[in-house]
């Protein structure tokens, strides 16, 4: 730990030392490239690159578990309850339950749709008001009830809500105030549909250069890292460019960084025997009521992999590419440092079984003689009759079931054999069969093995998008990514936001500012600091002193303001109109800039202390 | 430190049971916000954790040991005697002793500061035990600049560069 913290020296600081790197490289680069393939890398993007085409989505899981009847049945979970649609009979949003919370969830948003985001995100806040009035005078509400008044105040503005096709199951169903003063809190969670192509600068921008917990997991997914860093440390900036613009420009590159961070995130500490992963499981059962495998991904594919693949039409083998540059020859941090050849095949995830027609969840303890005695021993029995009682089964568990049990011939413990050569090698030929549980079955499977991982059911998140892509959607890009870890965007991203924000209001028009104007000004940022900072600045200082030095404090109450927000993306309701159309705007420029921020600090992420 | 944390987490998991007297989605979602800055070099002050407090509904069903301020004190004492805890952590835990010892200790604020505590110090020990784990597994002889010198042909991720016209090898 001593070592890391020794290595916190600030990003803009060494920010200079790698860009001088990178205007070196640049600078001694030669563009000459002998590529038999079809695609041929570009050096840098020119600023009359085309912008990036995107769709932008939001769901937005109110957490207070204002619904904890629901949690007990699956037959109602993320379906609408109630819909509401624009004057155009477009869908804006939704809401549905997700385990004891309510969710609400937008159509995905594409570059020219700014104004109608606005309005989904508008329309949202005002409904998520008239809730926590009603409960602010009521200790519950009815769906029906918030309904009704939802229905009246979004319809004089336009807007049409839809009755869901569950809404007889959960009409009547009461949201509970929790406490007299509950105030509602937000886990949000973003998908974003984008070519391949743009995966690695477009994750490194979001979540910046100097995040141990991302930074460490997303230089390990880099394919062929340790070549750059070969090159950086020789001194061979036309490799360094080189490299840097694969990552940049090919699409395969950035569907195997996509890949090798979902393995990254779903290999198990070494250290961790089979009681602890059971453990690890019970706990976030108790803590979040989930345990899939996507509960540890900071970034999910909701497209197959396999899927992404046949759609770049890579000329090579993905699999020999995949296994090459992510060797111990080429990328020490996946191979030796998280391990994860070695590790993947104890992987440690869940999945829950429900019964079909009650929707409750099944009691599976009549599957506890299925496991190894030794398994049952050393104090994990307790919390097996605890997982199995809720119809929960791990893999974990599943690797410690009893070798004579087989299905068509093959033991449940064989599911996870060899998962990460499957991992890879299904990504080029994905027809495989899939051992399935309650009831025990082999189906044919023509996606890789991880959409969804082993295990998981078909109806699971990760991979869900199966469907073949119009040619409208292709537009759009190969990769649809929920961004589960939104609110942890980093600094750099942040104050870009602030920026924009506090220029917008003040930057051009100072010189003509009116005291009351300028006074104005200052509560709007000592709002958002939550703290009287700019207003007792300007008191003493006086209006003309202020202005003058209104660069140099601009820049104090960004940095102030990112340091805050971090940790807090999207979190606040009051702030989700602001946050949302900040992402947009930033997804929407997404150009040279973040390009230029990309070779800056990839260098400094790479060649940071704690790898 | 890890080890400390652990320990601690390990004994408190067992002896837990499920309550409805807080939310514990909210309380993991604070906790990692948290730790998100802390692990940015940024400190937590007291009136943002002031602030976070409102997963504690009540505190009747609440496991005693929530509301004993000798258990706090001890955790406290023990995750600072750790030398390698980050700045940025001991700011924080300093700020949640100075709050918890203007609160009732039984109160849900009280409750609150203690388990808010020892979730973040329990996020935080992962990741650190992450790092270090990542870094003793990495093989630190390997020296990538003397092998690339004495590989005369192309490995597999070479000759894959190669084919993608990057130029591994400085030409005089």
């Amino acid at each position: 730990m001593h070592e890391i913290k020794k290595h916190q020296f600030s990003f803009r600081g060494l920010s200079i030392f790698s860009i001088i790197i990178g205007l070196i490289c640049f600078s001694i680069c030669s563009q000459s490239y002998a590529s038999a393939f079809s695609e041929q890398p570009r050096t840098g993007r020119a600023s009359s690159s085309p912008k990036m085409p995107f769709k932008l989505g939001f769901e937005l899981q109110e957490i207070s578990s204002l619904c904890k009847w629901a949690i007990n049945n699956n037959l109602i979970q993320k379906k609408p309850i109630f819909i509401i649609k624009d004057r155009l009979d477009n869908e804006l949003w939704h809401v549905e339950l997700d385990s004891s919370d309510i969710e609400f969830v937008t159509s995905p948003f594409s570059h020219n749709q700014k104004e109608s985001l606005r309005q989904c995100i508008s329309s949202i806040s005002q409904s998520l008001f008239i809730l926590t009035e009603m409960l602010k005078e009521n200790e519950s509400v009815t769906f029906y009830q918030w309904m009704e008044l939802v229905k009246g105040d979004l319809e004089r503005e336009g807007y049409t809500l839809e009755q869901g096709d569950i809404i007889e199951n959960v009409g009547e169903g009461h949201l509970h105030k929790p406490s007299v003063s509950w105030k509602p809190i937000f886990n949000p969670q973003v998908t974003i549909q984008h070519p391949l192509e743009f995966t690695i600068p477009l994750y490194f921008n979001l979540f910046g250069f100097d995040r141990p917990n991302y930074t460490m997991s997303f230089v390990a997914s880099l394919p062929g890292v340790d070549k750059l860093k070969a090159a950086m440390k020789r001194g061979n900036g036309t490799a360094y460019q080189q490299i840097l613009s694969l990552y940049t420009n090919k699409k395969v590159f950035g569907l195997a960084f996509l890949h090798a961070l979902t393995l990254v995130q779903l290999t198990p500490d070494a250290d961790a025997n089979d009681s602890q992963l059971l453990k690890e499981s019970v706990l976030a059962w108790r803590r979040s009521q989930q345990v899939d495998a996507k509960m540890k991904l900071p970034l999910l594919s909701r497209r197959p992999f396999s899927l992404m693949c046949r759609d770049i039409n890579y000329e090579g083998n993905y699999a020999n590419f995949f296994f090459a540059m992510f060797g111990q020859q080429a990328n020490q941090s996946f191979f030796s440092g998280f391990a994860v050849p070695r590790l993947l095949d104890r992987a440690n995830y869940g999945e829950q079984f429900f019964d079909g027609i009650t929707g409750e969840y099944q009691d599976l303890s009549a599957f506890l003689p299925n496991f190894e005695e030794d398994f049952l021993e050393n104090g994990n029995r307790i919390f097996l009759e605890n997982l199995l009682k809720k119809g929960i089964v791990t893999t974990t568990m599943i690797r410690n079931s009893k070798e004579i049990i087989k299905v068509e011939g093959q033991s449940l413990a064989d599911i996870f054999n060899q998962y990460y050569r499957r991992a890879i090698e299904s990504v080029d030929v994905p027809e495989h069969s899939r051992l399935n549980l309650f009831p025990f079955s082999l189906s044919s499977w023509e996606y890789d093995v991880l959409s969804p991982p082993l295990l998981q059911d078909q109806d699971n998140a990760m991979g869900r998008y199966r469907d073949a892509m119009t040619s409208e959607e292709k537009l759009y890009g190969e990769a649809i990514v929920e961004i589960r870890a939104i609110k942890d965007v980093a600094e750099l991203f942040l104050e870009d936001f602030f920026k924009r924000i506090f220029d917008s209001r003040i930057l051009g028009e100072r010189e003509a500012l009116s005291q009351p104007a300028l006074a104005q000004y200052c509560a709007n940022i000592d709002k958002w600091l939550e703290e009287p900072l700019a207003s007792s600045l300007l008191a003493e200082e006086g209006g003309e002193i202020f202005l003058k030095k209104l660069p140099q404090r601009l820049n104090e109450y960004v940095a102030k303001a990112a340091q805050k927000e971090l940790g807090n993306y999207l979190r606040e309701p009051d702030k989700w109109i602001a946050q949302s159309l900040a992402l947009f705007d930033f997804l929407d420029n997404f150009g040279e800039k973040n390009f230029l921020d990309f070779s800056a600090g990839l260098p400094y992420a790479v060649l940071k202390g704690f790898f | 430190m890890m080890n400390i944390l652990l320990a601690i987490v390990a004994t408190t998991f067992l002896i837990t049971p499920a309550f409805s007297s807080y939310n514990d989605k909210i309380l993991d979602s604070v906790s990692g916000g948290f730790c998100t800055k802390i692990q940015s070099g940024i400190s937590v002050s007291r009136p943002m954790i002031d602030r976070e407090l409102n997963f504690v509904y009540g505190v009747d069903d609440i496991e005693e040991g929530y509301k004993s301020s000798a258990r706090f004190e001890e955790l406290y004492s023990r995750i600072m005697s750790v030398e390698e805890t980050a700045q940025e952590f001991q700011t924080f835990a300093q700020n949640c002793r100075e709050l918890y010892r203007s609160l009732d200790s039984g109160s849900k604020d009280g409750v609150a500061v203690h388990m808010l505590f020892e979730r973040v110090a329990e996020k935080y020990a992962d990741i650190m035990k992450r790092f270090k784990k990542h870094k003793e597994r990495m093989e630190p002889s390997v020296d990538i600049e003397n092998r690339q010198r004495e590989n005369t042909a192309y490995g597999d991720a070479d000759r894959i560069f190669a084919q993608f016209g990057v130029d591994l090898l400085i030409k005089h």
